[in-house]
């Protein structure tokens, strides 16, 4: 399995979306979620977009006030992550019309829905942005 | 119904929820703890509306606020079920984020699954297919393996690439699967959609990673697909497989060097490239081509301004750090320049390859570096320095280091380096250079001498364990002290109050030691001088001396004697200017005595009478406040030492006073014949050489016959530790038994009769029937010397109780000063640690081995089928092929990597057309295949379907040779 988990993390540190490709008890991911926004919050923007923790390796981004972060296993291609980060905010961002934290927070579950198109069982299944949307759109058209 | 209706009504719905979260004035923790008690009440309507708004309100509690839900279970699933597609996919969501193996109700949804797998919406299938990839049981898996199976072949898209990749879930939880879906998995590969091969790619790519050997077979089917993609998500996917694909077939690597180096040339894409570059790290590092044009790749990255590629391209060096050193010593300036990056983690890696880069060579110009690094960074970075310089440097026994004078400076610039954290370590390689180098003792001693007066670094506790250790060392080697009473001095000067006990304890030691040593080259010298039959001796001594250089202390003392000899005076003319003259000698003194300053005789102490009365009075007046002290250890030691110098001079008729100065040195040298034999009794004690130790003298205890380490010990109760008889229970208990044993076989003899003897006395606590250590008499001798360790020095073995390095090779021929190996510390590691990889029998792997070798039966029954359809130019092919197989003997992968070739060749061909200039792209791709059908009788699209054929063809010959080991005997002429 490729992707671990995906995290999207406000500035204050709080958790807005978190979605886990493996079973992880809440204890579990509440340590986790802190230690490495923790980590992931101290960089500046002159350090490197990756950090190892235990054994994971964080990828993470910023957007605004909103970090995303992308937990994977050790042989995944860092670059590609971040690529796949930054298709996942234009996705959002051309759904949402420019994406910001309210958007997310208020209509988490279309977020879900959109990470849940791009993202299945930790590996990246879609990064076409119609493909990823239509489905989302013609659930909006119909209710 | 009403009621319901009123409920949905005043229902809070989630956009509610997290807005009342973001105003709320009660606390957060309150207000989620007041709208989970709803929520409670909501879930349990009857109105689905409800209930959903409730689940989804829920599941995000669940996410955001870590919330536990599992008591909602079976609510989720009733929301699940629903036939409101908004519903349904409300109860999927809590689903997959909230359940898991141990769920109870999952034992209720396989039909649940099942139904909404054959659903008509596809959405609906989607979502389940979502859902079982997060929370598939092998139960689950088992039972809705036929849906996936036929959700493959959904002519619709959105179904077959999502039925595609939670194949590798399913795979990964029921095993069986594979012989089931397998096939159709690969079948996947040839899709007509794109996001379908990707899938399928991705799967198989996840499945190579855990175990790439089973997959071998479809290497040109991954490689036809590499060099069609245009997707770079492929594309990496595909580097990826053939990445972990090639370490186990080289053959394979051969023939994809150049398709990668090819990648990496013409993409723009960072991703591929760097994708690209990992995989000749990692499977292709025998091409010198692709590691060049990989390596040159990579410096790209490290000169970017970017710090992302700055990190990749250091962390993807140093895969090649010992297959192609080259690589590393190219770009050193690059990777050195990174130690002062504004990102640590860029800096760890920097350091990593730079440690990584050392070698005999550059040790000092690399250590250096730095250690001017060190000086300069922050606190954390700093001691990643040091660790790197200490732990490099004492690789082996010190293996680098030639120039042990200068690695001894380095400690102790480490040691006051102002962030160093690691004294235990420049501690422990003080003591143990000591130990092991003799020819470095001068310079050395120097460097503890330099520690030890500093009076400033007293006040840095993280500095007293260097300072123990440069303290211990003072002391043991005071034999070769230019200036023992300005030691005396540095140990006793007023600020050593700062240390803690253990540490001054040591200090204490050390007093004791150098006084001895002192007054009795003194009184030797003197006795000598007074005597001048003595003087042949000397001088035969000093001869001996020069001559073997290295020597015994004991040797080393009689040669002290010499010093005071005129003999000598004229040997070494230049001596003189060594002499440290110090006001208060004697001219009388001075005269006589000459200094055999010898770089290899440790002997340039020159001691006055005077100088010894200062010495003792200086003791006296520092030591005494001493023994109030509260640690006891101090206290003792003091003690000690002021109950030696009592004696001393007692024996020698001084008095503490100093205005009797003239006189009482006038006595001393009156008594000093008598002092003699009592000094030379004490220094006796002292002059045992101690020596390094084996880690692995432990594992020489051979165990005796009939002694059970296995067996419970419970039953034999508690034994009570009465200790008649402090010596062997001691040394057992400090460990330094082994010490014992490992040091001196004749001691050991004595030991074990003291063990006998302990054994018969106290019966009660020995194993019955044992021998104890009676036969453990045959250790090996690891020492040079040969000393006997004497039980009182404690303080010493303390520090000599430490474990010392591993060493593996046997000492150097050249310049190199002799460092002490221990004999058995050859080669310490030699025992086998080859994976037992090989043993392990991987379900997976071999199911889709098995399942891989069927196909190929039934690939090869179509592709005969299709033959009848074929041109002649198959039959060319294969009269050519059978010709092939008459000569030589073939295996599986070689076959592949036979239809490797045929699949390269026929794009060649592809772009032998393209490459055609004179045309539209239609046009002259028929005129292209019209050309070469009239050339090969073969068009096209034929072509590529008979690689294919070919392929598979070749897949089948190799099935009978399987149960050959599949890697050995390459052909060569298939490669051509």
């Amino acid at each position: 399995m490729a992707i671990r988990f995906i995290l999207l993390v406000n500035k204050q540190g709080q958790t807005r979306l978190a979605q886990y490709y493996e079973y992880l008890t809440l204890d579990e991911r509440r340590a986790l979620e802190g230690e490495i926004v923790r980590k992931c919050l101290a960089r500046s923007d002159n350090q490197c977009s990756f950090v190892e923790h235990r054994n994971y390796k964080v990828i993470y981004r910023r957007y605004a006030s909103l970090f995303f972060l992308v937990g994977v296993d050790g042989d995944e291609n860092e670059l590609a992550i971040l690529e796949f980060i930054h298709c996942v905010v234009e996705t959002m961002d051309r759904y949402f019309c420019n994406v910001c934290e309210l958007d997310i927070m208020n209509h988490l579950e279309k977020a879900h829905f959109i990470l849940e198109e791009m993202v299945m069982n930790g590996c990246i299944l879609e990064t076409n942005k119609s493909n990823i949307l239509a489905p989302i759109q013609l659930m909006d058209k119909s209710s | 119904m009403g009621s319901s209706v009123m409920e949905s009504f005043f229902q809070r719905s989630l956009d509610d929820l997290v807005k009342g979260l973001r105003v709320q004035v009660i606390g957060e923790a309150r207000y989620v703890a007041k709208a989970l008690e709803e929520t409670r009440k909501e879930i349990k309507s009857t109105d689905l509306h409800t209930k959903a708004v409730a689940v989804q309100k829920l599941t995000y509690l669940h996410m955001l606020q870590g919330l536990d839900i599992s008591w909602a279970a079976f609510h989720v699933v009733e929301v699940m079920s629903s036939s409101k597609f908004c519903f349904k996919k409300i109860g999927y969501l809590a689903a997959s984020q909230s359940f898991h193996e141990g769920t109870e109700v999952l034992l209720l949804i396989t039909n649940l699954l099942r139904k909404d797998l054959g659903s008509k919406n596809e959405y609906e299938a989607g979502l389940a297919l979502d859902c079982l990839s997060r929370i598939a049981t092998p139960d689950l898996a088992r039972d809705l393996t036929p849906e996936v199976f036929t959700m493959l072949t959904s002519s619709r898209l959105y179904v077959r690439k999502k039925a595609t990749l939670v194949l590798l879930k399913v795979f990964s939880k029921y095993p069986d699967a594979i012989r089931i879906a397998f096939k159709r998995l690969v079948e996947k590969l040839e899709d007509s959609d794109t996001q379908v091969v990707g899938a399928a790619v991705t799967v198989l790519c996840e499945l190579a990673i855990s175990d790439p050997k089973p997959y071998l077979p479809l290497a040109p089917e991954f490689y036809r697909l590499l060099a069609n993609s245009s997707n770079n998500w492929l594309s990496i996917k595909l580097v990826k497989i053939f990445g972990v694909l090639c370490p186990v077939e080289p053959r394979l690597a051969r023939k994809i060097a150049e398709p990668i180096c090819e990648q990496m040339r013409k993409t723009g894409a960072k991703s591929l490239v760097f994708e690209c570059i990992r995989t000749v790290t990692l499977g292709l590092s025998e091409h010198a081509g692709a590691v060049e044009l990989a390596v040159e790749k990579l410096k790209e990255f490290m000169a970017e301004e970017d710090p992302n590629l700055r990190y990749l391209g250091l962390q993807s060096l140093s895969p090649l750090m010992s297959s192609h050193p080259w690589a590393l010593t190219e770009n050193k300036l690059l990777i050195v320049r990174c130690l002062k990056d504004a990102d640590p983690s860029i800096q760890v890696e920097s350091l990593r390859l730079i440690t990584g880069m050392v070698s005999e060579d550059n040790v000092i110009e690399t250590v250096e570096i730095l250690l001017q690094y060190a000086r300069s960074s922050e606190p954390v970075f700093c001691n990643e320095l040091i660790s790197a310089i200490l732990s490099t440097c004492s690789k082996g026994i010190y293996d680098l280091i030639t120039d042990f004078t200068w690695y001894v400076q380095v400690l102790g610039a480490i040691a006051r380096l102002p962030n160093c954290e690691h004294e235990a370590e420049v501690e422990r390689q003080l003591v143990d250079i000591g130990l092991r180098v003799k020819s470095v003792r001068g310079d050395l001693l120097k460097v503890c001498r330099e520690l030890l007066m500093d009076p400033a670094l007293l006040d840095h506790a993280h500095l007293h364990k260097a300072l123990s250790a440069a303290a211990w060392v003072v002391g043991e080697f005071a034999e070769v002290a230019h200036d023992p009473f300005q030691l005396i001095e540095a140990l006793l000067q007023p600020r050593t109050k700062l240390l803690p006990a253990s540490v001054h304890a040591v200090y204490l030691q050390s007093v004791l030691k150098i006084f001895v040593f002192s007054t009795h080259t003194w009184v030797r010298g003197f006795v000598s001088t007074g005597d001048q039959g003595g003087t042949a001796v000397v001088e035969e001594e000093f001869e001996k001396n020069s001559r073997e250089g290295v020597k015994d202390q004991e040797e080393n003392l009689s040669g002290s004697a010499g010093i005071s000899s005129p003999v000598f005076h004229d040997l070494n003319p230049n001596s003189e200017e060594r002499i440290d003259n110090r006001q208060h000698k004697k001219p009388m003194v001075e005269d006589k005595e000459g200094t055999c300053a010898e770089s290899n005789v440790h002997l340039a102490t020159r001691i006055s009478s005077r100088l010894i009365l200062e010495m003792m009075e200086l003791i006296r007046v520092n030591v005494s406040p001493l023994l109030n002290s509260v640690e006891m250890e101090v206290q003792e030691r003091a003690s000690n030492l002021l109950g030696l110098l009592k004696k001393v001079q007692e024996i020698l008729g001084v008095r503490n006073d100093k205005l009797h100065e003239p006189m009482d040195i006038h006595t001393m040298e009156q008594h000093s014949s008598t002092a003699a034999n009592v000094l030379a009794g004490i220094q006796s004690i002292f002059s045992v050489e101690p020596g390094p130790v084996s880690l692995l003298a432990q594992s020489k205890v051979t165990v005796p016959k009939g002694l059970d380490l296995v067996s419970s010990l419970d039953e034999l109760g508690h034994p009570s530790y009465v200790d008649d008889d402090p010596g062997t229970e001691k040394d057992w208990e400090d460990g330094r038994f082994f010490l014992k044993k490992s040091r001196d076989g004749s001691i050991s003899g004595e030991t074990s009769s003291l063990l006998a003897l302990h054994r018969e006395k106290h019966v009660t606590f020995y194993l019955p029937n044992q021998a104890y250590f009676g036969d453990s008499n045959d250790l090996s001798q690891p020492l040079q010397e040969d000393a006997p360790m004497l039980s009182d020095r404690l303080a010493d073995s303390l520090m000599l109780a430490e474990p010392k390095p591993q060493g593996s090779k046997p000492p150097q021929a050249k310049a190199r000063p002799v460092v002490i190996r221990l004999e058995d510390e050859q080669e310490p590691f030699d025992h086998p640690s080859k994976s037992r990889k090989g043993l392990k029998v991987d379900i997976l792997s071999t199911t889709i081995r098995e399942v891989l070798m069927e196909n190929k039966t039934k690939s090869w029954a179509t592709s005969n089928r299709r033959d009848a359809r074929a041109s002649t130019s198959k039959h060319h092919r294969r009269s050519h092929r059978s010709a092939k197989s008459k000569k030589h003997e073939r295996n599986e992968h070689g076959d592949v990597v036979q239809a490797l070739d045929e699949t390269i060749m026929s794009r060649d061909a592809i772009e032998d057309d393209v490459n055609s200039p004179q045309i539209g792209k239609a046009e002259k791709r028929s005129d292209a295949s019209s050309r070469r059908h009239s050339k090969h009788s073969k068009n096209h699209a034929q072509l590529t379907r008979e690689n294919r054929e070919g392929m598979r063809y070749s897949r089948q010959r190799a099935r009978s040779p399987l149960n050959i080991q599949p890697e050995v005997a390459i052909i060569p002429d298939f490669l051509l």
